[in-house]
């Protein structure tokens, strides 16, 4: 196995043997549970509306568990001396960077797949109608699709990419703290008006700083928002073409790179 | 003998404050030398340099003919920090495989390494237990483990006794005599003076990031009249006047 897949392998282990993962297990599973024995699911538009809920918060707290993960490896390794032993080995610093950033996606990535089958579980059992889920491509607000369920993971797989490369890059520069908040105030406020930045740059009425500074934004950030197929999924639109896709796999490859030489630059000049 | 450890004008400095000033100093392959030196000296940020984790400011450094900088330079190294920090959730077991891999080893040799160090400090029976439930002689003793899991040419041990029981300090020191037998090379710093005059070839001191003493222990005792490692420490240490 390869040392990068070994400090993988390394996080994994640590997120199942610590409380952080079953909080939010318990918490969605509740969650569900409640919104299930309401007997919601059995209310036409109703469900919709619950998936949507549901899917945001497992969507939430895979992020939070992902950014916590990441952010606090390089510092706790800090802290506990830990990472004078480790690179005393024959590791390379930017294979201790790639290894603890795999490692924090892949953490991430199995506490969402864990989250995301709970839910198709409960949304499948719970459902009115057993050809809610249809292999059958569906049509606008007909039947939900298993195409689109799995496109909406995988798309939110490739978000947890993009976000454990963040917060990763950013643990050579900040601290633990500094990190998750910037992080999770960034992610959001990415998705709540990235999309918007655009048309603001384009607006004359907006001063000039203001149109630059906004296009900067827009073209410089991650867009979390592109990897949202929630709504899409939920109201059975059409899902998304395979090209589309692989844009997207190639522009959550470039950030994660991004932020990961910007974090391997620090930690190679840094003395540990 | 070539030299395993070659060191020539190293400077390091903190904050403009030399750690290390023009420091240079061979160790050869098979003998075990002793980094002596009072806190503050510079030993840890000599060994931290060693294994390249810190980049020094001016000279060089060679482990094995190449940059400790460069990851090969330490596949044939093994490193016993003062403190045994480690994944504590991990089994001594965990810890060791986990090790183990970043070295590359193939499954079947480190299954077997791994049952012949647990054996040799003494930690089979306590082998799946977690590391937060180990008293701190035994998590040196895990410590010690990691160190060799690559059956390491070089070993670099900073304080390896501190903190150890005298039980403990005697297996230690039987293991270390074992290692010099099988031909290994040991670089440590320590504050025992008793265990360097025991176990060391050669020795070097150092005070305020300088060498002040370095030789065969032979050699540095040859011109005192007490022929005692600890009084010549201490008068060498108050007398150098830096």
């Amino acid at each position: 196995m390869s040392a990068i897949g070994a400090l993988s392998k390394l996080l994994i282990k640590e997120i199942f043997r610590k409380k952080d993962f079953y909080v939010a297990l318990i918490l969605i599973g509740v969650i569900l549970f409640y919104a299930s024995s309401l007997n919601f699911y059995h209310v036409g538009n109703a469900v919709r509306y619950l998936m949507e809920i549901g899917l945001m918060l497992i969507y939430l707290f895979s992020v939070i568990l992902t950014v916590s993960l990441a952010a606090r490896q390089y510092p706790s390794e800090i802290q506990n001396r830990t990472c004078q032993v480790l690179l005393a080995k024959p590791l390379s610093r930017f294979e201790f960077v790639a290894g603890k950033f795999i490692g924090s996606f892949l953490a991430g990535a199995a506490s969402f797949l864990i989250f995301y089958l709970i839910f198709l579980g409960v949304t499948w059992h719970k459902a009115e109608t057993p050809q809610l889920f249809d292999m059958a491509a569906p049509s606008h607000g007909g039947a939900l699709s298993w195409i689109l369920a799995f496109q909406a993971a995988y798309l939110f797989l490739l978000n947890l990419w993009v976000i454990a490369s963040m917060a990763s890059g950013f643990s050579y520069y900040l601290t633990t703290s500094a990190n998750v908040s910037i992080s999770l105030v960034l992610y959001v406020l990415i998705n709540t008006y990235g999309p918007g930045l655009n048309s603001v740059g384009a607006q004359h009425a907006v001063p000039v700083l203001f149109q630059i500074m906004a296009k900067i934004f827009y073209y410089f950030l991650p867009h979390f928002e592109f990897f949202d197929l929630r709504q899409r999924f939920i109201h059975a639109w059409e899902p998304v073409s395979g090209g589309l896709l692989l844009f997207l796999t190639a522009y959550a490859l470039v950030y994660a790179f991004i932020f990961l030489i910007l974090g391997w630059m620090k930690l190679e000049k840094t003395s540990l | 003998m070539d030299s395993v450890i070659e060191i020539k004008d190293l400077v390091v400095s903190y904050r403009k404050k030399r750690a290390l000033d023009g420091l240079s100093l061979s160790v050869k392959r098979g003998e075990i030398f002793g980094f002596l030196g009072p806190n503050g000296a510079g030993k840890s940020t000599m060994i931290k340099t060693l294994l390249g984790l810190i980049h020094p400011d001016e000279g060089w450094v060679r482990l094995g003919g190449l940059s400790p900088l460069d990851p090969q330079a330490r596949v044939r190294v093994g490193f016993l920090p003062e403190e045994a920090n480690y994944y504590r959730f991990l089994s001594p077991v965990e810890l060791l495989s986990f090790y183990g891999e970043i070295f590359r080893l193939p499954v079947s040799v480190l299954k077997n390494r791994i049952e012949k160090l647990l054996s040799l400090v003494g930690l089979t029976e306590v082998r799946n237990k977690p590391i937060h439930t180990f008293s701190k002689g035994m998590a040196q003793k895990a410590s010690l483990a990691q160190a060799l899991i690559n059956n390491p040419e070089t070993l670099i041990l900073d304080e390896p006794t501190a903190g150890l029981d005298p039980l403990a300090r005697m297996d230690l020191r039987k293991i270390l005599t074992d290692l010099k037998e099988e031909g290994k090379t040991l670089f440590f710093s320590s504050h025992e003076l008793s265990e360097v005059e025991l176990l060391c070839d050669s020795i070097a001191i150092i005070k305020s990031g300088k060498i002040i003493k370095s030789g065969s222990l032979h050699e540095v005792l040859e011109g005192d009249k007490d022929q005692n490692l600890e009084r010549f420490f201490l008068k060498t240490v108050k007398g150098s006047g830096l």
